[in-house]
């Protein structure tokens, strides 16, 4: 009878207090308390303040979570804010991420922009257009973005970074985030190869960097360079070896 | 068929792209992921392709990326069955298959005003083999429903299709995608088509209006 209903009109679901429900196609999904999925559901909107798990797969147009949403299959749609922790056990493929909370992925995530002012785990890739950073990051693949923003505020790691524009800096004490989180002084991005168009690069351990104009700031250990146009190293970096291919 | 192997540095130059390019692809997913190959070099990691694929496939998205936008190539490129449908007259009209390959593959894909993209490339294929002069009618005829059975069952149809020879006794298999086989002796390989390669042919000849 359900898929009948759904199929007239995608209904709403609102979880207050703590249930369980079957997934489907719903136009808002509501969840405050405790909520449980069973099965994949689509939704235009979903809210959640609380706790939700869901055992299948979450597609939403916009989804806002505060508090712990736990996906044991994929997470895909629009835009996905959170200032909880989602861990997702899939893949993730949205539009818009953006993270105050933790998103913790055992798989890749795909996204056109992705903004981080909390932490991202994932064991596989994190792919995005653009990747503004403001947190902390631990990626166990590539981290691959056109541009690529980092200010360093806790040690960092990825196993590779490629992509177009690649800056990471120190995080400044004058950012407003700086006042409830303090950027630790000694944060350092973790790499071992790092390409890109443009590099630019402050408090950074890295085996190899290549690019076609690279900067090397202070704060960097570099095990090799390798430039096409330009190279400049700034005063407090070390650099073991360095060529112009 | 050991194939030759590019480095993402000798790439660059020779290609003239940039990193962010490269990165760029194949998070649109223009260059395959398994076209990666990671290897250790004296200098560290470095990362290899195949040579001819990659220089085949970068060359195709530098001609067309001005006309198309890079959703539009990935669709090119990917290995999944177009959703189109294309009348018979048309394709023959635009030559992009003959009237005997239509003839013959009618019997196995059934007559229909209009094609799917899975029937059409079954043609294609078909008439690629006859224009080839290697292989007859009748062997056309049994590789038909032997591809339509079988080609779906590969990962993204990564896959040949040989056709054998011995003592004018003829043998058709698929097998993954650049797999290396060997016979005894007396056995010819007449024929060995690259099917994603087909698929990727006949998709440029779609779109070309």
């Amino acid at each position: 009878m359900n898929d009948r209903v759904a199929e007239r009109e995608a209904r709403s679901l609102t979880i207050t207090g703590s249930s369980s429900v079957m997934g489907g196609s719903y136009d808002r999904v509501k969840i405050v308390g405790e909520g449980e999925i069973v099965g994949d559901t689509t939704c235009n909107k979903l809210t959640c303040i609380g706790t939700l798990a869901a055992d299948g797969t979450i597609a939403g147009e916009k989804m806002s979570i505060v508090g712990t949403c736990d996906i044991k299959g994929g997470l895909q749609g629009g835009s996905l804010k959170t200032s909880g922790t989602v861990s997702v056990s899939g893949i993730t493929r949205l539009r818009e991420l953006g993270i105050s909370g933790t998103i913790e992925a055992k798989d890749h995530i795909y996204a056109e922009q992705i903004r981080l002012r909390g932490m991202l785990q994932t064991l596989g890739d994190c792919e995005a257009e653009e990747f503004s950073g403001r947190g902390i990051f631990e990626i166990g693949g590539l981290l691959s973005a056109d541009k690529l923003n980092i200010h360093l505020y806790r040690d960092c790691k990825a196993n590779e970074i490629g992509g177009g524009v690649i800056r990471i800096r120190r995080a400044s004490l004058l950012n407003p985030l700086s006042l409830f989180f303090k950027p630790s002084s000694s944060a350092r991005l973790l790499v071992s190869v790092m390409e890109g168009d443009h590099i630019y690069l402050e408090n950074t351990i890295a085996d190899i960097v290549r690019g076609n104009k690279v900067e090397i700031g202070p704060g960097c250990e570099i095990g090799l360079v390798e430039y096409k146009e330009f190279y400049e190293q700034k005063k407090g970096a070390v650099v073991k070896d360095k060529r112009k291919v | 068929m050991e194939e030759e192997l590019i480095s993402k540095k000798d790439l660059l130059e020779l290609t003239g792209i940039s990193y962010g390019q490269l990165y760029r692809w194949k998070r649109k997913n223009l260059l395959p992921e398994e076209w990666f190959i990671r290897k250790s070099a004296f200098t560290g990691q470095e990362t290899f392709f195949p040579k001819q694929k990659i220089l085949d496939r970068i060359d195709k998205i530098v001609n067309m990326k001005d006309d198309l936008s890079l959703d539009e190539l990935a669709d090119m490129f990917s290995p999944a069955s177009k959703a189109i449908s294309i009348s018979m007259k048309e394709l023959i009209e635009r030559n992009i298959v003959s009237t005997d390959a239509v003839k013959t593959a009618e019997a196995f894909i059934g007559k229909s005003e209009r094609y799917t993209f899975e029937q059409t490339l079954c043609v294609y294929i078909l008439d690629h083999c006859l224009q080839s002069g290697e292989i007859s009618l009748d062997e056309g005829r049994t590789m038909l429903p032997t591809f339509l059975e079988h080609y779906k069952k590969f990962k993204e149809q990564q896959c040949d299709m040989i056709l054998l020879r011995k003592m004018g006794v003829s043998v058709l298999l698929l097998v993954p995608t650049g797999g290396e086989i060997h016979f005894e002796s007396g056995v010819k390989i007449i024929l060995r088509v690259d099917v994603p390669v087909m698929i990727e042919q006949l998709k440029l000849k779609l779109m070309a209006i």
